[in-house]
């Protein structure tokens, strides 16, 4: 452990290099601009970048190439917050929070506690990881299909918390998610589901098409049947209220540790990502927070901050099993080592030996990557937040087209229009009627990885693999947790009972 | 009114949303020997970023321009879906037939076209093929302290092993299963993502093996302390590594033929059907140059791609051996996959829902269904009570599924 201090250095002088740094301005600018917006990826920016850096030197690679994938879920929350139109898959839950805030008029507001959480979680993701180092085995080898199980199906008990009021109403879209979550060839048989002979349909509905139809389809319409402006109200105080946003994530910042750590929890879980992670820490927060059963969906500022604490802490997090093991936690963290291949950095042994300061690079990359992205964000919010207040005869046509592109880029296929353009009317039903938005999303994000779960461990093990002291452990958490609401109702009838009892003698 | 104004909301919505559509692109035609002068060249590629079809599709697009006399432009497009038969459908009928598209199709598309896979509706025969960048081959390793070194020693075991796997139908299913067709003790487990969820399943030790393309698994297995058993298909200098063709019986070589070829296909790269000879010429002798060219065999040897050019009659051949295959060939792969045992019962529970018998080496639990389980003792159908522990049967169960489901059991 002597030497581990020589390569925190040298990890963070290579990259203060002036050619370094140029790259990692790069890199953030790009993942600030186009990968912010919905459609274009932080895979495919990579994808494209990796000419480029074939003819770098190895940290100027590093550089360029982390740090478009390291702060992808910053500025995506833009079109969420202001065009309830999601930049990204993390950012999903953003628009529950942030949308409602832009249309009270604190856009700014909104928009600087996305970007200052943001920065926070991806400096607390960064440190976890920096810890973990020596623990990294371990940790991995602990887990396998059995308890990611149990910790998905965390997830899913999050219906009942994002349902809002009408708790039968938000189970019933849950399960209509879970049941859409089917469609597609079954990861486990390799039987195709509701496909109705469709190809579109084989690898199931796309997310971004689903959710861009389910929010933003249902503001758009509504904003133009107002013909008003997205702020209801008047931006008289730009300034106050990007201090106020820059303040909240201090003035809640155990909320930002406990959403950080959800963040790097689900990064550790191979095949969950970004889209998992902004729901668990959604979810967390309301289930957790004072008020937040009447405050969260309506413009409550930490709604936002957990969000993006989450989705920025979860890079860090997803490094571990590729530390570990050499095995990319992702597809894109694969792509993002297969470019580094090219300079001659290997995942696995080599570079937590050999070239440990290469890890220290990514770790250094993490923490200042974040905080410029964020810092850079800060300095645009005013223009930003003045987008809300444009006619809709003019911004109807720009989130359109946002909203059809998004679509559309995510896999190039039409199919994908007509899908957000199905979910985009359903949203509006939904909406206008008043069931509950985000059960639906949750079902569809977690029913592929919960049933692929199940399925592996009791191929593995048979039904006996709840009896694993993790899993068995995780499951009577869950039911703990679950069965609490009701007992904490019987013990204060008792009591209230008993109280009366006695008032009566 | 609030009816109304909403009906105005959903209808103007559309009305834009419908514009931003229309903004295809506008192909035009051309003649000569300069054709490609002012051109761009699409190269689709058959999956989204990252992975190997992208990575060579995007190193031919880096390199294929300058071969091309009038120096075109050249992009790169993901057209993800359904195993790259929606790139496949796409280079067959929607593309334009002037030479103007590429794609690198999916290795199996053949194979995909001559089972009949739903979706499915390219002819490959009509394609004009470029030739491919490299071939591939499979290799098998197993877990550091798995009871077994090699395929033959693997074969020797009675005891089951597990092995971690994708889902039936993709390419590593078909060929960890082709352990079982060699009669190996093998189970797979599906439901894994990728090559790196596979081999985390094997270093945990919840399975003991897995397959996976060579390039993509053998590193990272021996950097993990994972032994490598096998191979399916050639790799210079692995000549001391068993080859899992050795161990197919006589009467099932043909069915590996058919399910290997696209190996050997490896990247395959096409372009449409319809394109004029002189512009076919151009594309296959550009593909060849651009394969030998130093910048591009630099940039693939540092992102440790194999480069191994094949020529477009071979892959032409290669093809059209899967697309005339015969039909009992071909039936092995549609149905579902039958063990078929003669065994006594070695332990019947639940009322005969569950039977216990000696597999092909190792110690199989089989479910019966009450509905989809034929029964028969000494010719006479019965229900699962008649089953008893000791009865001498012949069984036929799908290994496939989780529970074994067997079809039929016929007992003395």
């Amino acid at each position: 452990m002597d030497d581990i201090w020589p390569a925190v250095v040298s990890g963070l002088v290579s990259i203060l290099q002036p050619s370094a740094f140029m790259y990692m301005m790069l890199g953030i600018v790009i993942s600030s601009t186009l990968v912010a917006l919905p459609g274009i990826g932080s895979k495919t920016a990579i994808a494209l970048l990796l000419p480029v850096a074939f003819t770098l030197e190895k940290f100027e690679a590093i550089c360029l190439i982390v740090s478009v994938w390291a702060v992808s879920n910053t500025a995506n929350s833009i079109t969420s917050i202001l065009f309830a139109v999601p930049g990204g898959s993390g950012s999903q839950a953003t628009i529950l929070d942030g949308y409602p805030m832009a249309r009270n008029g604190e856009a700014a507001r909104a928009l600087a506690a996305a970007f200052t959480a943001s920065a926070l979680g991806g400096v607390f993701g960064a440190m976890v990881l920096a810890l973990s180092l020596p623990i990294l085995k371990p940790l991995v080898i602990m887990l396998g299909p059995p308890e990611f199980f149990v910790l998905i199906l965390f997830g899913i008990a999050m219906v009942s918390t994002l349902s809002g009021k009408n708790k039968v109403k938000g189970l019933v879209i849950g399960l209509l998610g879970l049941l859409l979550a089917t469609v597609g060839v079954h990861l486990v048989s390799g039987i195709p589901r509701f496909t109705f002979g469709s190809l579109a349909l084989m690898e199931g509905l796309s997310l971004i098409p689903v959710t861009i139809g389910l929010f933003a389809i249902p503001e758009l319409i509504a904003l133009v049947a107002s013909g008003s402006s997205i702020s209801k109200m008047e931006l008289n105080n730009l300034d106050s209220g990007r201090r106020q946003g820059i303040k909240d994530p201090f003035i809640h910042w155990w909320l930002v540790i406990r959403s950080s750590l959800v963040g790097v929890w689900v990064g550790m879980i191979p095949g969950l990502g970004s889209s998992v992670a902004d729901w668990f820490a959604y979810g967390h927060a309301r289930a957790t927070e004072k008020g937040a059963e009447e405050t969260f969906g309506t413009g409550d500022v930490r709604g936002v901050i957990a969000v993006d604490a989450a989705t920025n802490a979860k890079e860090g997090g997803s490094l571990i099993p590729t530390l570990a093991f050499g095995i990319p936690g992702s597809s894109t963290l694969a792509l993002v080592f297969g470019g580094l291949l090219i300079v001659g950095v290997k995942p696995g042994k080599d570079i937590l030996t050999t070239n440990l300061d290469v890890t220290f690079s990514f770790i250094w990359l993490l923490i200042i990557a974040s905080v410029i992205t964020s810092v850079l964000c800060i300095i645009f919010i005013k223009p930003l937040a003045k987008a809300t207040q444009i006619r809709p005869s003019l911004l109807v046509p720009v989130i359109c087209a946002l909203s059809v592109v998004g679509a559309f880029a995510t896999s190039n296929s039409y199919y994908d229009v007509l899908i957000m353009a199905f979910f985009g009317v359903a949203g509006y039903w939904l909406r206008l009627h008043g069931w509950p938005r985000p059960p639906l999303l949750l079902g569809l994000v977690l029913g592929p990885e919960a049933e692929r779960h199940l399925w592996t461990s009791y191929q593995l093990y048979d039904w006996e693999f709840i009896f694993r002291p993790i899993t068995g452990s995780l499951l009577l958490l869950l039911m703990a947790i679950l069965a609490w609401p009701t007992v904490k109702k019987f013990i204060r009838k008792k009591r209230a009972e008993s109280g009366v009892a006695h008032g009566g003698q | 009114m609030r009816l109304l104004s909403s009906l105005k909301g959903i209808v103007g919505t559309a009305l834009v949303c419908q514009a931003a559509l229309l903004s295809a692109p506008v192909y035009a035609g051309g003649h000569g020997g300069d054709f490609y002068k002012g051109k761009t060249i699409t190269i689709i590629v058959r999956s989204g970023p990252g992975g190997g079809y992208d990575q060579y599709g995007r190193l031919i697009g880096n390199h294929i321009g300058k071969h091309i006399p009038g120096n075109p432009k050249v992009i790169v497009q993901n057209m993800p879906g359904a195993g790259g038969i929606v790139a496949a459908n796409y280079l067959d009928s929607q593309a334009p037939r002037d030479g103007t598209v590429v794609a690198i199709i999916d290795r199996g598309v053949a194979f995909t076209q001559r089972v009949g896979k739903e979706g499915v509706s390219y002819d490959v025969s009509k394609w004009n093929l470029l030739g491919s960048a490299t071939g591939e081959a499979y290799a098998y390793v197993a877990a550091k302290d798995a009871p077994f070194n090699s395929l033959s020693e693997l074969k020797s075991l009675r005891d089951e092993q597990k092995f971690s796997a994708t889902g039936p139908g993709s390419d590593s299913y078909t060929y960890t299963e082709l352990l079982q067709n060699a009669g190996m003790p093998v189970r797979l487990i599906s439901g894994y993502v990728g090559t790196q969820e596979k081999l985390l399943a094997v270093i945990r030790g919840e399975v003991q093996g897995t397959a996976g393309s060579f390039g993509s698994i053998v590193e990272q297995a021996k950097e993990e302390g994972l032994k490598v058993i096998g191979l399916l298909g050639k790799v210079a200098g692995q000549d001391q590594l068993e080859q899992l063709s050795t161990f197919i019986p006589e009467n099932q070589k043909a069915t590996l033929a058919v399910a290997t070829a696209p190996l050997a296909a490896g990247r395959p790269f096409a372009t449409t059907p319809g394109v004029p000879a002189d512009r076919v010429k151009i594309l296959q002798d550009a593909f060849r140059k651009a394969l030998e060219d130093p910048e591009l065999i630099a940039e693939a040897a540092k992102g440790e791609r194999p480069i191994d050019y094949m020529n477009p009659e071979d892959l032409a051949t290669l093809y059209s051996n899967i697309l005339m295959a015969p039909d009992d060939v071909i039936a092995k792969f549609s149905e579902t996959p039958v063990t078929k045992v003669t065994a006594a019962l070695d332990d019947v529970q639940d009322g005969g829902k569950l039977i216990v018998f000696k597999g092909t080496g190792a110690s199989v639990n089989a479910a019966i269904s009450s509905s989809r389980t034929k029964l028969l003792v000494a010719g006479k159908e019965v229900k699962r009570k008649a089953l008893k522990a000791g009865m001498n049967c012949s069984i036929e169960y799908n290994p496939g599924h989780p529970e074994n489901e067997a079809s039929l059991v016929d007992c003395q």
